[in-house]
């Protein structure tokens, strides 16, 4: 017990004391906050008109009013309608004209509205900047300006062209309220979410990994071999960086908290997409469970692969399953609890991560958590008998090359030997 | 001058003829392949094309199906039926025939409100389609040249053009103003992963004291020449497989969807996309050498290399306010800092037209940034590269004068 507690300490102190790690404690939910802050200070809505926070970044900036020019050789545009604001468009006899103007600064763009508009249609807009992209959000107001002439400049006959009808919803099978989907922060919290909660277990499981595969390649272990159980190393290091994970994992996901709590109202994030408190609890539990499966996992590839570089080709494998629930995000985020997300959270390998994001997107039945909670320390428990068998000295001091059919015979309890033949 | 042409040869060989190198040359366009079919699985379950029904109290709708464009599966067309009473439509709706019905009361023409009925709500294309559908038929009953309405239904065509006329973008392509954008990530991820490689190759070679061996015959400036050029070129091979994968899938991609062959590049852009990577790929690849051989281990060197990795990156985590706003101040400050500009710089001249000065100025910054970090790589390299156990300082590659 007392060597369990000093490999327990080593591994701790080591990792945590180590700079790299600090930088990443406190940098990766530092760089956030700052992009935040930079974003409400450069790109924001300063007209202040209460539609402003984050949403405010995929709109143009707009400070003064936008005039721009029209040179209309169809003779379509007879009037400007009333509704649009006065001195807004500017009509222009000549093409050269309109770019004089453009390039006094008097104009912004113009249109050039061409002979055959009627048949083809066709409209050249012309913008100082070229941005096609915030050319399209000016260019419906001209169109509308040219349908409202077209339409012999009714503005009744206008306005039922343009919203023919008023559409009432009646739903016959109400249900109970729904999150705003429509906000694009109803996707990208729980997003967030389950990008923290893959990069916390991965990260903090190939810390295990990479303790073992490095100890066994500078051959500490064969020193470590002389004093220390394999088995209460085993534990030693698991507990020890599973602490360096938990650490982790509060201060992001409770920095990440705070940060939508503060920014909740600058960001304008709706109250019914913050992220419940309950989250905090849940999410350390189900941290925990995640870290011990595949830290476990990882202990037993360390066990067996030579060195480092192997060791980094093996993970590739066995980190397929968590991200599994990575590709079908929008599956879970959209639809929490349809079929295939509510299997996702039994399975106890892709459980964790879609849990996470289940939780942040809506609320999840409390006895799919249990069940999910049972089934993963069941499976956590067989792993940890297999993989202890395979922390023995026999397997820790071998330069053997690794392969996945000699992991999976070992972790069902063959001999090195054995399954070499095998 | 053979020496360095020998490491060249090695670093090159030993990266391109191997397995992996041909894993991370498909895995870009199986990525793109495996992202179409998803997003086209995505639509195919997604959209319900089963019909929706309506009730025509009003007598609105004379010609019920006016639409004649072929759907595809991201644009379906849906199926409006007429019913004569509600009871009949309800009935369907339960028996799920329908997904939805309208009712057009007799009071529409006044107050222009009509009721829709479902179980669960239907998607947005149902709406806008009987919007246009009652549109259709309301335009028909005035009295119009046929000129016009069909002008109105088939709305303008507007053709964004930049001020001298040499660039424009029809409304109806918008797609393409995303060709640069993929190119220019194609080359960010090129550049990357061979910066990559280098500082592999150096740490490796560190770690594995291969380098006391090297170094009896080379010097530290043909060593690291050789290896810089050796992986640019590396990524060279790895761009121009890619671009060619990319020529390929539009070309036979043309036959299929024809609106593919709209995607092009102007030689300008080209231009400016090797003016400004060819820069960034020596300033990557140098700052590379340099981490590699001031760390002793390749984990910690891979850790560091996330300084030089993230700023890169930063550009794209905001690439809606640059797309929206390509002038504004904080855009502008990213396209003059020099980690951060290679990306601003290939997104900003997509999205706009920026002056020529600007992209001198951009450009110079980088290019002595680049030729910095040279130095500062050649420094690192000299003092670092026999030197274990203990990391080297950003202070003493400053301080120190190196010894003969």
């Amino acid at each position: 017990m007392k060597k369990t507690w000093v490999v327990f300490k080593t591994e701790f102190i080591n990792t945590v004391t180590r700079r790299s790690f600090l930088l990443t404690l406190i940098l990766v939910p530092l760089v956030p906050a700052l992009i935040l802050g930079g974003i409400s200070l450069f790109g924001g809505d300063e007209t202040g008109d209460g539609a402003g926070g984050i949403g405010a970044i995929f709109r143009p900036q707009q400070t003064t009013q936008l005039v721009e020019g029209y040179v209309d050789q169809a003779g379509v545009i007879k009037e400007i309608p009333s509704w649009v604001e006065e001195g807004r468009f500017i009509a222009f006899e000549s093409v050269e004209a309109a770019q004089d103007a453009v390039v006094s600064g008097e104009i912004t763009g113009y249109y050039l509205i061409r002979p055959d508009y009627l048949e083809s249609g066709a409209i050249h807009y012309v913008r100082e900047d070229f941005n096609p992209m915030t050319a399209m959000e000016t260019t419906p107001l001209m169109n509308n300006v040219i349908s409202y002439n077209l339409l012999g400049g009714d503005p009744l006959r206008f306005q039922t062209y343009q919203n023919p009808v008023q559409v009432l919803n009646i739903d016959l099978e109400p249900e109970e309220v729904e999150r705003d989907q429509s906000n694009p922060l109803a996707f990208y919290i729980p997003y967030g979410v389950a990008m923290l909660f893959y990069v916390l277990i991965l990260s903090s499981a190939s810390l295990m990994l990479n303790s073992v595969a490095k100890e066994k390649e500078n051959r500490v272990m064969e020193i470590l071999m002389s004093s220390v159980k394999p088995n209460q190393l085993f534990t030693g290091k698991i507990l020890g960086l599973g602490m360096v994970g938990l650490l982790q994992m509060v201060v992001w996901l409770g920095s990440g908290l705070i940060m939508l709590r503060l920014g909740g109202t600058t960001l304008n994030i709706p109250p019914n997409l913050q992220l419940p408190p309950e989250i905090f609890i849940w999410g350390i539990i189900f941290f925990v469970l995640g870290y011990l499966l595949y830290a476990t996992i990882m202990a037993g590839i360390g066990a067996l692969v030579p060195n480092l570089n192997e060791a980094t080709q093996a993970t590739t494998i066995v980190v397929l399953p968590i991200i599994i629930p990575l590709l079908m995000i929008g599956v879970i985020i959209n639809e929490p609890n349809a079929t295939l997300p509510v299997v996702l959270s039994l399975i106890p390998f892709t459980a964790p991560n879609t849990i996470m994001t289940r939780l942040a997107a809506g609320s999840v039945p409390i006895w799919q958590l249990l069940v999910a909670i049972i089934l993963m320390i069941l499976t956590i428990f067989l792993l940890i008998r297999a993989v202890s068998g395979m922390f023995r000295a026999q397997n820790l001091l071998t330069g053997k090359k690794f392969s996945l059919g000699l992991y999976i015979k070992i972790l069902l309890g063959q001999d090195l030997e054995t399954a070499e033949e095998g | 001058m053979t020496k360095i042409w020998h490491i060249i040869k090695y670093e090159y060989r030993r990266h391109v003829f191997r397995k992996r190198f041909l894993f991370s040359l498909l895995s870009l366009p199986m990525a793109v392949i495996a992202m179409i079919l998803v997003a086209i699985l995505i639509g195919a379950f997604s959209v319900d094309t089963s019909p929706v029904g309506y009730i025509d109290y009003a007598d609105v709708i004379h010609e019920p199906i006016t639409i004649e464009e072929e759907g595809d599966i991201f644009n379906p067309i849906i199926p409006f039926t007429a019913y004569q009473d509600e009871d009949r439509a309800k009935n369907d709706l339960e028996a799920e025939e329908i997904q939805a019905y309208y009712v057009i009361p007799e009071t529409y023409s006044d107050s222009l409100e009509i009721e829709l009925f479902y179980l669960e709500e239907p998607g947005g294309d149902v709406q806008s389609q009987f919007t246009d559908l009652v549109r259709q038929n309301l335009l028909a009953s005035e009295d119009l040249d046929p000129e016009v309405i069909q002008r109105l239904e088939e709305g303008s065509l507007i053709t964004t053009t930049s001020l001298d006329g040499s660039r424009e973008m029809r409304e109806d392509q918008w797609y393409t103003i995303f060709t640069p954008f993929i190119a220019g990530i194609m080359f960010v991820v090129v550049v990357m992963t061979s910066g990559g490689y280098l500082l592999q190759a150096v740490v490796e070679e560190k770690e594995n004291r291969t380098m006391e061996i090297v170094i009896t015959s080379v010097t530290p400036t043909q060593l690291m020449t050789g290896k810089i050029i050796g992986n640019i070129g590396v990524g060279l091979t790895q761009l121009v497989i890619w671009l060619i994968f990319g020529w390929i899938g539009l070309r036979v991609g043309g036959h299929f969807w024809p609106f593919l062959q709209d995607f092009s590049i102007s030689t300008d852009y080209i231009l400016l996309l090797l003016a400004v990577m060819l820069p960034a790929f020596v300033m990557v690849s140098a700052f590379m050498a340099a981490i590699g051989s001031t760390m002793t281990e390749m984990r910690e060197a891979q850790q560091v290399s996330g300084l030089i990795s993230l700023p890169m990156m930063i550009p794209y985590y905001i690439s809606s306010t640059i797309m929206m706003n390509p002038n504004g101040a904080l855009v502008v400050i990213l396209s003059y800092f020099p980690l951060t500009s290679p990306i601003t710089i290939l997104m900003r001249s997509a999205f706009t037209v920026v002056p020529a000065w600007e992209l001198a100025i951009n450009i110079t910054i980088l290019i002595a940034f680049a030729v910095f970090a040279i130095w500062f790589a050649g420094r690192a390299f000299r003092m670092g590269m026999l030197r274990y156990g203990k990391k080297l300082s950003i202070k003493e590659i400053f301080g120190k004068r190196i010894e003969k």
